[in-house]
C-alpha cells in the first residue's frame, strides 16, 4: 500500500489513563462549582441562571469553535494542520455535555433570563416566545451537534482500524464498535475522506447559521428592542477565535503527556499563533464595523446598547475585553518569536481566552441594566459557576484523550498528493521564518 | 521516483525554460485581432469621455440624478469596480499569506486587474461632482482659505482608502515584478522593449542579496495589503451605513460588502482569464484545478452574501421600526422590484450551480455563471442606491430615478476603460509570473531525491 | 546586446543544478572564500541554507513607516479639526472614531512605501552601474555563483566549482560577461 509508510509514521499518541494531576484539578473544579451553584441558586436564582447562560455560551463557544476549526481544516486541506487537527476534534466530546446543560437554562432558567417574557414587546412576539425559542434553538444546536459528532466519527474511524490490533482491553469493544462494518484500510480512507469532504463545508454552513441563531436569542433578544445585523457573525467568529486559542493552549499542555516533542513543530506553533494573530485583528474588526456604525448613526435604541456596556459599572470590563482579545495579543503576537514559542503564544492564547469569558459576560449581563450605583455584579455566582463548567470540560477533554489517538494517523489522499509531489510548498522558502 | 519529477499543480509545464518561452512569448508582436478589439474598446471609451464632456459642457442635470435620488449609476459603478478590484488582493496578498498552492500563475493578471480597477473607480467620484475641475478641494492641503477638509465625513474616509488602496495595490503589483520583467529584459531583442524592461527592472540579477530583501519585502506587502483590502470596502460600505437611511444603516455592511467585493471580483477574473487561457494557449498555466479552486470561492462568498440578505430581511421585520420594514418591502415589491430579483437570481441562484463538480470544472459554465455574478453584482449596488434613496421616510419626498443616456454612455466607457488598460498590460508586461511560478515547480537537482522525504 | 567585457577580478560558475550550486556554495565557505554573490531565477530554500544570511532588516523600515503613517493620520486629522473647529453632525471637533480610519489607511500606506524604499536601498537597487556580472540565464533557469577571491586562490575557487559540475566557469578577466541593462 502506498501510503502505509507515511500513515506509519506517526507513533499512536492516546493517554494511557487520565493524569492524576488533572483528574483531581477537574474533580476540584467541578466540586467548587457545585457548591457554588447550589449557594447561588439559594440566594439568588435569577443571578445565577444570569451567570449559568454566559458561562454555557462561553464554554459552548470554545468547545464548537475548536471543531469548526478541525472542519476548516478539513476545508482547505492544509498540511500544516495535520499535527493539530485531532486535539482541535477532541473537543467535540464536549458537545454533548453543552447540550444536555443548555436544557434546564431553556426549560427553567427562561424567566430569569429572558426580559421579554415579564415584558412582551409589541410586535416581536412571534419571534421572541419561549416555546418558539426553545424548540428552534434545540433543534439548530442539535443539528449542529450531530453534524460536529458524525464528523469526529468519520475523521476517527481509518485510525481506530489501524489501531485497534494493538488497542489496550479497555478499547477493544469501543474500536470494534466504531469500526464496524470494515471495508479495509485503503477504501475506508477513500470514504472518510469523501464523508468529511461533504460534512465540513456543511458544517461550517450550520454553523454560521445555529451559532447566529444563539446570537440573536441568548444575546441580542436580552435588550429585546436592540438589534444589530452584524451581531452573528461577531458571534460566531469570536468563538471561532476562542476555539484557536483554546487550541494552542491545549496543544501546550498536552506536549508532555503524549509527547509530543517532535511531531508538533515550531512551525506548528508558528501557524497557530498565526491564525490566532490573524483572527483577533478579526475580532476587532467586527466590534469596529459594529462600533463605528452605531457611534455615528445616534440613534437611542441602537446606543443604548452600547451605552449599558461603555458605562459603568461595566465599563472596566468591556475595556478589559478589549485589550485581552485585541491589543495584548496584537502587539504581543506581531513577531515571529513569539508565535513559535510554546510559553508566549500559550501565554497570549490564554490572555485570549480570558477575554473571551469577560466578552460573553459583558455581552450578557449589562443588558440586565443595573444601576451604576451597585457596582460590578461580579463574584461567586460567575466565577463558580465558570469552574463547573471548566471541570466538566476537562473531563470531557480527558473522556476523548484517553480513548483515541490524539494526532491523526491516516491521511486523506489529496494530502499523500502533496507530499509526493516534487515541488516543494509556495511559501516555504519565502515565508521561511 | 524514477520518473522525470513533475508539478502537482501544473503537471503540463516540464521545466522552468518552458515558463520563461510560454509566459514572454505573450509579449510579441500583437496580431490583426489584437489591434481591432483595441480599437472597439477604444471606440466606446471615446463613446463615454463624449458623454462626460457633454456633462461637463452642460451640466450635471445631463444626468438623471434628481432630488430625492442623487447618487445613481455613478457611485453605483464606483462602488461595483472598488468591488472588482478587491479580489485581486485576494489571490495576491491572502492567497499568499495563506500559502495557497493555486495562486502562483493566477495572481499577476488579478493583481492588474485590482489596479485598472481602482483606475476605473477612482474617476466616478470625481465624474460625479457638479464642478470636477475642483476635485483637488478633497485633499488636505493648507490653502488661502484655511479650510481643512471635514475628517468627520465618510467620504473622505474614501479619498484616504481609495487613494491608499491604489498606491499600495500598484505598488506591490510592480514590486513583485521586478523578476519577472528582468527576465523579459534579457529575454527580448526588440529596442523598445528593451529600453523600456532594463529601466523599469532596476536592473535586478537575481542575487543572493537582491532575493532576500525582495521576499522579505513582498511578505510585508502582502501583510499591509490584506488588512487594506479588508478596510477599504468597508469604508465604502461605511458611506451608506453611518448615515441613518432606511436600509442603508446597518452593521453587517463591512463584511458584507468585502465579501460581495470578493465574490463579484473572483467573477470577473474567470471572465478575463478564460479568454486569455484561450488564445495564449495557458491550459498548462491557468489549470482546471485553478478555475474550481477559484469556483469554490465563489461558493463561499456567495453564502456570505446570502447570510447578509437574510439576515438584513430578518431584521428589517424585527426591528417593528416602519421605514426599516418598508425599505426592504419596497426592494422586493416596489417599483425597483425587477432589479432586486435579478440581483437575487444572480448572487444567491446561480451560484449554486457550482456546488456540482461537474459545473465547477468546466471551463465554460464558469465563465457564463462569472457574467450573471457580474450583472447580479452590479445591480446589488444598484439596489442598495436607489431603492434605498428613492423611498426614505416622508412619503411626499419619495421620487424615482431614471438613468439617462449619459450615465449608460460613461458606464460603457468605463468597461472599455478598464478593458484598455487590460489590453495593453498584457502585451507588454509579463502577465503570468515567470519567477513564482518556478516555485511550484521541481527544481534541476542533480541528485533527485526520493519523494515525501521533504516533509515530515 | 549590449554586453561589455568586464575587467573585476573573479571568477563565475554556472550551475543546471540548484543542489550542485549549493554544494558549491558550502565548500567554498567551508573552504574560507565566503565572499559569495549567488544568482537564482527563483529563490530557493536550499542557496538560503548554504548562504545562512543574516535577517533582513526590511522588517524595521515597515514597523517605522506604519508607526509614522499613525503618527501622521493622527495628528493631521487632530490638527486640522483644531485649526476650524466646526461642528458637523453632532460629532465632537476631535472625533477619534473617523480619525482612526485615516490614520488606520495612512499606517498602511506608509508602511508600504516605506517597505518598498527598505527593499531598494538594502538590495542596492536601482543599479545604475553597467558593468556588473551577470549572465542573462539566470533568468530562465541557470544558477550562478561568483567569488572574488585573492589572485593566490582563484585557481582553488575554480577547482571546487569543477568539482561540483559546473557547466561553465568563466575564468578572469576576458571571459566573465556583463549584464545587460
Amino acid at each position: 500500500m502506498a501510503h502505509e509508510p507515511a500513515a506509519m509514521e506517526v507513533p499512536v499518541r492516546r493517554l494511557e489513563e487520565a493524569p492524576d494531576r488533572a483528574r483531581l484539578l477537574a474533580s476540584t473544579l467541578v466540586g467548587i462549582g457545585v457548591v457554588a451553584l447550589v449557594a447561588a441558586f439559594l440566594t439568588s436564582p435569577t443571578r445565577a441562571w444570569r451567570a449559568y447562560l454566559f458561562n454555557w455560551l462561553y464554554w459552548t463557544s470554545l468547545a464548537q469553535g475548536a471543531v469548526m476549526v478541525a472542519a476548516v481544516a478539513s476545508i482547505t486541506r492544509g498540511l500544516w494542520s495535520r499535527p493539530v487537527r485531532r486535539i482541535a476534534l477532541s473537543f467535540v466530546a464536549f458537545l454533548p455535555i453543552s447540550y444536555l446543560a443548555l436544557l434546564p437554562l431553556l426549560l427553567f432558567g427562561g424567566e430569569h433570563v429572558f426580559p421579554w417574557i415579564e415584558a412582551p414587546v409589541a410586535g416581536k412576539e412571534a419571534w421572541l416566545n419561549l416555546p418558539f425559542l426553545v424548540a428552534r434553538n434545540l433543534v439548530a444546536l442539535g443539528f449542529m451537534y450531530f453534524l460536529s459528532l458524525r464528523f469526529a466519527y468519520w475523521a476517527l474511524r481509518p485510525d481506530l482500524g489501524l489501531t485497534r490490533d494493538q488497542a489496550p482491553p479497555q478499547l477493544r469493544g469501543l474500536y470494534q464498535r466504531f469500526t464496524a462494518n470494515w471495508r479495509g484500510q485503503d477504501a475506508e480512507e477513500a470514504r472518510s475522506f469523501r464523508k468529511l469532504a461533504r460534512l465540513a463545508p456543511a458544517m461550517a454552513l450550520v454553523y454560521a447559521a445555529s451559532f447566529s441563531l444563539l446570537a440573536w436569542d441568548l444575546v441580542m433578544s436580552l435588550e429585546p428592542h436592540w438589534w444589530s445585523t452584524l451581531i452573528g457573525p461577531y458571534f460566531f467568529m469570536a468563538a471561532f477565535l476562542g476555539g484557536l486559542a483554546a487550541l494552542a493552549v491545549a496543544t501546550i499542555l498536552y506536549r508532555r503527556p503524549l509527547g509530543l516533542d517532535g511531531i508538533v513543530q515550531p512551525s506548528t506553533f508558528h501557524d497557530v499563533g498565526k491564525l490566532t494573530f490573524g483572527f483577533c485583528a478579526f475580532w476587532a474588526y467586527l466590534l469596529w464595523s459594529q462600533y463605528l456604525v452605531i457611534w455615528y448613526g445616534l440613534l437611542p435604541h441602537e446606543q443604548e446598547f452600547v451605552i449599558h456596556r461603555l458605562e459603568l459599572p461595566f465599563a472596566p470590563v468591556a475595556v478589559a475585553v478589549f485589550l485581552c482579545m485585541f491589543v495584548i495579543p496584537f502587539f504581543g503576537l506581531l513577531g515571529v518569536q513569539p508565535k513559535k514559542r510554546p510559553a508566549l503564544l500559550g501565554t497570549f492564547a490564554s490572555v485570549v481566552l480570558v477575554g473571551l469569558w469577560l466578552e460573553r459576560y459583558v455581552l450578557v449581563y449589562p443588558s440586565y441594566t443595573f444601576s451604576r450605583n451597585e457596582g460590578l455584579p461580579f463574584g461567586l455566582p460567575e466565577v463558580g459557576m465558570a469552574l463547573l463548567f471548566g471541570g466538566l470540560f476537562i473531563f470531557a477533554l480527558l473522556f476523548f484523550a484517553v480513548r483515541f489517538p490524539m494526532i491523526q494517523l491516516w491521511q486523506p489522499p489529496s494530502e499523500l498528493e502533496l507530499l509526493a509531489g516534487a515541488a516543494e510548498p509556495p511559501g516555504e522558502v519565502v515565508t521561511a521564518e | 521516483m524514477a520518473t522525470v519529477l513533475r508539478s502537482e499543480t501544473h503537471p503540463g509545464i516540464a521545466s522552468y525554460q518552458e515558463v520563461n518561452r510560454d509566459i514572454l512569448k505573450i509579449l510579441g508582436r500583437p496580431g490583426r485581432g489584437y489591434f481591432l478589439l483595441l480599437a472597439f474598446v477604444l471606440a466606446v471609451l471615446g463613446l463615454g469621455i463624449f458623454a462626460w464632456m457633454v456633462q461637463i459642457v452642460l451640466g450635471i442635470g445631463m444626468a438623471g440624478l434628481r432630488n430625492p435620488v442623487g447618487w445613481g449609476v455613478y457611485i453605483t459603478n464606483f462602488v461595483f469596480w472598488v468591488g472588482i478590484a478587491h479580489s485581486g488582493t485576494l489571490i495576491s496578498a491572502i492567497l499568499y499569506l495563506f500559502r495557497a498552492r493555486w495562486r502562483q500563475s493566477i495572481y499577476r493578471a488579478s493583481e492588474a486587474m485590482t489596479v485598472f480597477a481602482v483606475m476605473t473607480a477612482g474617476l466616478f467620484p470625481i465624474i460625479h461632482l457638479g464642478r470636477p475641475w475642483i476635485f483637488y478641494y478633497l485633499l488636505p492641503y493648507p490653502n488661502q482659505r484655511q479650510l481643512w477638509p471635514n475628517f468627520r465625513s465618510p467620504l473622505l474616509w474614501d479619498v484616504f482608502a481609495v487613494g491608499t488602496y491604489f498606491t499600495v495595490s500598484a505598488t506591490f503589483f510592480y514590486v513583485g515584478m521586478i523578476p519577472d520583467i528582468a527576465a523579459a529584459r534579457d529575454a527580448t531583442s526588440v529596442r523598445w522593449r528593451k529600453a523600456l524592461y532594463s529601466v523599469l527592472s532596476l536592473g535586478w540579477r537575481g542575487t543572493d542579496r537582491e532575493w532576500k530583501h525582495f521576499t522579505r519585502a513582498y511578505l510585508y506587502l502582502a501583510a499591509l495589503a490584506t488588512p487594506l483590502v479588508l478596510s477599504v470596502h468597508s469604508v465604502v460600505s461605511w458611506d451608506f451605513a453611518v448615515s441613518i437611511v432606511p436600509g442603508w444603516h446597518t452593521t453587517i455592511f463591512a463584511p458584507y460588502f468585502v465579501a460581495g467585493a470578493i465574490f463579484s471580483g473572483l467573477a470577473m477574473v474567470i471572465t478575463l482569464l478564460v479568454p486569455m487561457r484561450k488564445v495564449f494557449r495557458l491550459e498548462e498555466y491557468f489549470t482546471v484545478h485553478h478555475f474550481e479552486s477559484m469556483a469554490k470561492l465563489i461558493l463561499l462568498t456567495s453564502f456570505i452574501v446570502v447570510y447578509a440578505y437574510v439576515t438584513e430581511y430578518f431584521m428589517a421585520w424585527y426591528s417593528v421600526e416602519v421605514p426599516e420594514r418598508f425599505a426592504f418591502y419596497n426592494r422586493a415589491f416596489g417599483d425597483y422590484w425587477w432589479a432586486t430579483w435579478i440581483m437575487l437570481t444572480c448572487n444567491t441562484v446561480v451560484p449554486q450551480l457550482l456546488w456540482l463538480k461537474r459545473v465547477r470544472t468546466s471551463i465554460a459554465a464558469l465563465f457564463v455563471i462569472s457574467i450573471f455574478i457580474n450583472i447580479g453584482m452590479w445591480f446589488e449596488r444598484f439596489v442598495i442606491i436607489v431603492t434605498s434613496l428613492a423611498a426614505e421616510y416622508e412619503p411626499w419626498q419619495w421620487g424615482n430615478y431614471q438613468p439617462s443616456w449619459v450615465e449608460m454612455s460613461i458606464l460603457a466607457g468605463s468597461f472599455a476603460w478598464f478593458l484598455m488598460w487590460f489590453l495593453l498590460f498584457m502585451r507588454v508586461l509579463p502577465p503570468v509570473s515567470v519567477a513564482e511560478l518556478k516555485e511550484v515547480l521541481p527544481a534541476p537537482l542533480r541528485f533527485r531525491r526520493p519523494a515525501g522525504e521533504r516533509r515530515p | 546586446m549590449n554586453e561589455h567585457v568586464l575587467r573585476e577580478p573573479g571568477v563565475l560558475a554556472i550551475y543546471a543544478e540548484v543542489d550542485a550550486a549549493a554544494a558549491a556554495i558550502e565548500r567554498l565557505r567551508r573552504e574560507g572564500l565566503k565572499d559569495v554573490v549567488v544568482f537564482t531565477p527563483v529563490p530557493r530554500h536550499e542557496l538560503e541554507h548554504a548562504l545562512h544570511p543574516p535577517e533582513s532588516p526590511v522588517r524595521l523600515f515597515t514597523l517605522v513607516g506604519g508607526l509614522t503613517g499613525a503618527a501622521t493620520g493622527f495628528a493631521l486629522t487632530i490638527y486640522t479639526s483644531w485649526d476650524w473647529p466646526l461642528i458637523t453632525g453632532g460629532k465632537p471637533i476631535v472625533s477619534l472614531p473617523p480619525f482612526v480610519i485615516i490614520a488606520f489607511e495612512l499606517t498602511i500606506l506608509f508602511g508600504a512605501l516605506s517597505t518598498v524604499l527598505g527593499l531598494l536601498i538594502n538590495a542596492r537597487l536601482p543599479r545604475a552601474r553597467l558593468r556588473v556580472v551577470y549572465d542573462p540565464s539566470f533568468s530562465v533557469d541557470r544558477f550562478g555563483v561568483f567569488v572574488a577571491p585573492p589572485l593566490a586562490r582563484e585557481e582553488q575557487a575554480r577547482r571546487i566549482f569543477r568539482e561540483t559540475g559546473a557547466v561553465q566557469i568563466r575564468e578572469r578577466p576576458e571571459e566573465i560577461r556583463v549584464g545587460t541593462l
